[in-house]
């Protein structure tokens, strides 16, 4: 126990250690310590480090720098908000719907691929989504409709849907081939991501229905969940952006201030 | 009543002692078990106000005494206690 407690008398800054370390020991040599003692040692030199002079001059500034990074990224990345679509691709024979058909293509399938392709590509219909919707009216004043639809893109992205998502997404009648995905579109309103999410599943759905024969003879291609109306951001708000700035600066200050306190010493002020 | 400062420099008024005997002596007059963390806090405090002091050569049982400040500032701290006591017994009398 006491070999314990002299392992934790070390966390007392130097300074005092030089002046009442010795002391502190000798005392815990003769007395029979308790694990409450240990506990009243460690709590005595984390307040004696934590309201030290030398550190709070550390930590703060550490702090508030964090909080000011944190927050100058918060102004200038704006929340985003996901609204996400789920479309399928099945093998579905309606004309049989009880006769079980394989599918075959998976996300990599260059056919499946193409699909997106195309999609990606189609400029024009994007364009006028953008104008359609008054969207990145900043980025329009600055930037060429090409550039603005290419920002556009970036926003968009397609995710396959796991096993779990497709079988909550439809009906339990659904046949296990099948290739679900979500088509998703951030920006930072969460009404106009929605909007924008459900033309741009429009425009998939509409560019590739006849397509999706192609796949098989029996291709489907069906949305079997309309785009979502996001209530929260995607990511981090900017409250947390600040405050995980606020608690990094923090964290930053109490390395520096454990490394540096323990080398230079800390003022004997800190044991009021 | 568990002031760990009060009780320090009440040990004190009867004698130099070291932290070890403080320890004792606080724990037999007042029931009060001051950890080392706590009672070495409170000793720090009091040396920097110039309450208490430490008596003879440096060593590691160093006994400390109180200086004449220390007495003042206890005598006037007991004198608040003592009213703050008779007070509440009064009140406690007439209700």
């Amino acid at each position: 126990m006491n070999r314990i407690a002299k392992l934790v008398s070390r966390m007392y800054p130097s300074a005092w250690r030089a002046r009442y370390g010795e002391e502190l020991e000798g005392l815990m040599e003769d007395k029979s310590l308790r694990a409450a003692d240990i506990f009243d040692v460690f709590w005595s030199a984390l307040k004696m480090r934590l309201t030290s002079r030398s550190f709070v001059r550390i930590v703060l500034p550490c702090a508030v720098m964090g909080a000011l990074v944190g927050a100058s990224i918060a102004m200038y990345t704006p929340n985003l908000y996901s609204s996400r679509s789920a479309i399928v691709l099945s093998a579905r024979n309606s004309a049989e719907p009880n006769q079980p058909v394989a599918f075959n293509a998976g996300p990599n399938d260059p056919r499946i691929v193409a699909l997106f392709e195309d999609f990606f590509s189609d400029h024009a219909a994007m364009k006028s989504i953008v104008l359609r919707h008054d969207l990145y009216p900043l980025e329009r004043r600055e930037l060429s409709m090409s550039d603005v639809v290419r920002k556009m893109q970036r926003a968009i992205r397609v995710l396959p849907l796991s096993r779990q998502v497709q079988r909550d997404a439809k009906a339990a009648s659904a046949p296990p081939d099948e290739f679900a995905f979500a088509l998703q579109f951030d920006y930072p309103d969460p009404h106009l991501a929605q909007q924008v999410d459900a033309d741009l599943t429009n425009l998939f759905v509409t560019k590739n229905l006849a397509r999706t024969n192609t796949l098989h003879n029996h291709g489907q291609l069906s949305v079997v969940a309309s785009p979502s109306l996001p209530e929260r951001p995607t990511g981090l708000s900017r409250g947390e952006k600040s405050a995980l700035g606020l608690v990094t600066g923090i964290a930053c200050g109490l390395l520096l201030a454990a490394g540096g306190g323990s080398k230079r010493g800390v003022s004997m002020d800190a044991a009021r | 009543m568990s002031d760990p400062t009060i009780l320090v420099l009440s040990s004190l008024a009867e004698g130099d002692k070291h932290g070890y005997a403080m320890m004792e002596d606080i724990e037999r007059f007042a029931g009060v078990r001051l950890g080392p963390g706590t009672l070495y806090g409170a000793i720090t405090r009091l040396e920097e106000r110039g309450w208490i002091a430490p008596s003879g050569p440096r060593d590691r049982r160093q006994p400390y005494t109180l200086t004449s400040v220390g007495r003042s500032h206890l005598r006037l701290q007991l004198v608040d206690l003592d009213r703050i006591v008779r007070t509440g017994q009064r009140r406690l009398e007439n209700a």
